[in-house]
């Protein structure tokens, strides 16, 4: 390809600080000239799942800047003013990264992953010309993790930095670094050693259901995992949800919620009657409690999207709202903090914790606990399917907003059960099957939210009245705003038949028989 | 790659200025550039304090005997590097006319760096020759830096001329005006009659400071040397007009 390679860093390890004049002494042959000093902490900065890294980016802090660079090459992709975390995308210039930085972020925010405190003092070596021909970097870095703690003891490094076209300067100074500091290798990228250096890996996220089921193995062990893994993510979405970081925190943590006790609830037979009822009640609760801090953020976060379907002269109308939902939101959040701080909480996760790790019992009472987990799956998804099926074709034009609320909750279990028990199946025949239905879930889904967001406007605009700060305008755009989605309503509806037929054609229905309830009757 | 050209026929206008001064703001912006200094007088080279000097000259280039990569120089400033002027160059004339296809041979020494560069700018000699003929050829753009005098303007109705008789329709132009006296009755005359008839005519305007020229004494580019100041701050103006026009050619 290339025949003349770029030059690359080098570092050498100095096993004593060096002083300021001890480095003119031992490159005494060469014009050394101080050019920059630098002391700062760098902050390495990402999403909590990490959206930055795989979107091959990374973001950096310093006192001063923000900046963005491209993760194969370290090209800089621009930089915006110095904010403190967490950092929406809203907060930042939106050239940067090729003006897709709101793309990527979505609604979190960049939050620190990594730390580096660094003193780093530049000198060029020069020739005759002043021209810079090589640089010396005198580096002491101390690694931190994102609270702030140190994860290894200072690094002391000289890195010679050459500059191309410049080789002959390069081998001289490399020569004599060499004879002094013998301990030397091509330089590491410091946010790369940084988090090294931290516990979380990036591209790394713990509560993900990409576990490994061994078919053969016993029900019970096979749920054990699948709720360990729910669990992890629960304990590690819950700090950021406490400081309210972002809202993807208090969501990804009620899918794990909602996933616990779709497990409990579906999955029968496997664990003690008295711990299925006493943990399904419980995480019934906590769906229930952190419901509404939920609700504020998806209000406000739908506020874009209500001021696009107003007429323009209505949307500065939904400012007072949007007050509505942010006090309504901080309101949330802070209950939710009171309540989960409760001891309760923490005991009842705490024992979670220990039943899931807990050997199962050798010779259990429950119906399923030692059954082979395969046959359960089937069982359980195959059952599901035909109650979707039956409570489809149940809905006529003249069904009411109930039944088709039931049959999303149907399907909701149904895509639950094929998640958690995929990597039992053929992982090329599970997915086509998964995304019919969630073409089918988009439709049912959108139905019901559009239902529920009538309503709750009209709680909202109920509630603001009370308080008496409901100004005519403002009543008047919530009600535009409720027509628009009545609107939307009625033609998510009418989608549904095509988009149940699609669903429930010979072929789809023919590929779960094959699937789940091969070999049965 | 972008390949980004500073021209015009008359010399002392300000080329090598805007050549060097984008170079350094495009390298700022995250862009990996590298300036070519095809003048054999070796202004850009100079101002990066790098020898002019070529092993093997404009000859060994284009006998394939030496790869423009294994000349490129890294200058004083991250992300900007360039091949430096030889004066052999003043001969690279002859030189092209001997080859097979004289007019595409610079394009077929520039592919190549292609991998490594996102933005080359070429700082041309004045004079109409085969080496313009080949800049015409491989540039997207030619940044034409005119002074608001009659005679510069007649030069750049050359110009015009010549690109479209010789068929080189595909490369954008992006005149400027350079070296502006505001204080001169002449020179806003001048300016407001080619506003009125070339709507390619960019924004920027870069008027005439001595700290352009002080870039010979400090030899490094005024938007290094002096980044605040007005000439400074009009070439950034005209980086990122020239960066938008870029985009759209």
């Amino acid at each position: 390809m290339n025949p003349v390679a770029r030059p690359r860093d080098h570092e050498y390890h100095l096993p004593r600080v060096l002083r300021e004049g001890a480095l003119g002494e031992l490159l005494a042959g060469f014009r050394l000239a101080r050019q920059d000093h630098l002391h700062t902490t760098l902050w390495v900065l990402d999403t909590f799942d990490w959206r930055l890294f795989g979107a091959g980016l990374r973001a950096v802090l310093d006192g001063e800047r923000l900046r963005f660079q491209h993760l194969a090459d370290g090209r800089p992709a621009g930089d915006s003013a110095a904010v403190a975390p967490p950092v929406f995308a809203a907060a930042v210039d939106p050239g940067v990264c090729d003006g897709r930085l709101a793309q990527i972020l979505s609604v979190r925010a960049l939050l620190p992953v990594a730390g580096i405190r660094l003193a780093r003092t530049t000198y060029g070596v020069l020739n005759a010309d002043d021209k810079t021909v090589a640089r010396l970097r005198l580096e002491h870095r101390r690694y931190l993790d994102p609270e702030g703690g140190e994860t290894a003891p200072w690094e002391r490094v000289l890195v010679l930095e050459p500059i191309r076209g410049y080789g002959a300067t390069r081998k001289a100074l490399a020569k004599v670094l060499q004879r002094h500091f013998p301990e030397h290798r091509p330089a590491r990228d410091i946010c790369a050693r940084a988090l090294e250096a931290c516990p979380r890996r990036p591209g790394e996220m713990a509560g993900r259901l990409d576990m490994v089921l061994d078919p053969a193995a016993r029900a019970d062990e096979s749920v054990k995992v699948i709720l360990g893994r729910l669990h992890a993510a629960m304990a590690d979405n819950s700090p950021g949800m406490l400081a309210g970081l972002d809202p993807e925190f208090l969501h990804d943590y009620r899918v794990a919620v909602r996933r616990t006790r779709s497990v409990l609830a579906q999955v029968k037979g496997v664990f003690a009657d008295g711990i299925t009822r006493r943990y399904r009640e419980y995480f019934g609760g906590l769906g229930a409690l952190t419901g509404p801090a939920r609700d504020a953020d998806v209000y406000l976060l739908a506020l874009a999207d209500y001021r696009a379907l107003l007429e323009p002269a209505h949307g500065p109308a939904l400012d007072a709202f949007a007050d509505f939902l942010r006090e309504r939101r901080a309101r949330e959040y802070r209950r939710l903090r009171e309540e989960l701080s409760r001891p309760r909480h923490a005991r009842m996760m705490a024992a979670w914790g220990d039943f899931l790790t807990r050997p199962v019992p050798r010779r259990p009472a429950a119906a399923n606990a030692a059954r082979p987990v395969k046959g359960l799956a089937d069982e359980r998804i195959w059952k599901m399917f035909r109650r979707v099926m039956k409570e489809g074709r149940a809905i006529t034009a003249a069904a009411p907003p109930e039944a088709l609320h039931e049959l999303r909750k149907s399907c909701k279990k149904l895509r639950y059960l094929m998640e958690f028990f995929a990597s039992l199946y053929p992982a090329g025949e599970t997915t086509p099957l998964i995304k019919a239905l969630k073409r089918f879930q988009d439709n049912l889904g959108e139905y019901q939210d559009l239902s529920v967001q009538m309503e709750q406007l009209a709680g909202f605009e109920a509630e603001m009245a009370r308080e008496g700060r409901l100004a005519p305008q403002t009543r008047q755009a919530m009600e535009a705003l409720v027509a628009r989605l009545e609107a939307r309503h009625g033609v998510v509806r009418e989608a549904f038949d095509e988009r149940f037929a699609a669903f429930s054609e010979p072929a789809v229905q023919a590929a779960f028989a094959a699937l789940y309830h091969a070999g049965r009757d | 790659m972008d390949i980004l050209a500073t021209y015009n026929i008359k010399g002392g206008v300000g080329k090598t200025a805007a050549a060097v001064n984008l170079g350094h703001l495009a390298a700022l912006d995250g862009r990996r550039t590298v300036v070519w200094d095809l003048d054999p007088q070796g202004a850009a080279t100079f101002y990066f304090r790098i020898k002019p000097r070529i092993k093997g000259g404009g000859k060994g280039l284009l006998r394939k005997k030496r790869d423009l990569e294994g000349v490129i120089k890294g200058t004083d400033f991250p992300g900007l590097d360039l091949i430096p002027a030889d004066f052999s160059f003043r001969n690279l004339d002859l030189a092209l006319a001997d080859a097979r296809k004289p007019v595409r041979q610079l394009l077929r020494l520039m592919r190549p760096l292609a991998e490594e560069y996102d933005l080359l700018i070429l700082d041309c000699p004045p004079s109409i020759s085969l080496v313009s003929e080949n800049v015409f050829h491989a540039a997207d753009a030619l940044l034409i830096p005119l002074i608001p005098t009659v005679l510069s303007l007649r030069t750049y109705q050359q110009l015009q001329g010549h690109l479209a008789t010789k068929g080189f329709r595909a490369v954008t132009l992006l005149p400027f005006f350079s070296m502006v006296d505001r204080r001169k009755r002449m020179h806003l005359d001048t300016m407001a009659s080619l506003r009125d008839r070339d709507p390619r005519l960019l924004d920027t305007v870069i008027p005439y400071a001595s700290v352009v020229e002080r870039m010979g004494i400090h030899r490094a580019p005024v938007t290094a040397i002096a980044p605040q100041s007005p000439a400074a701050v009009a070439y950034g103006r005209l980086w990122q007009e020239t960066k938008k026009r870029l985009a759209h050619s």
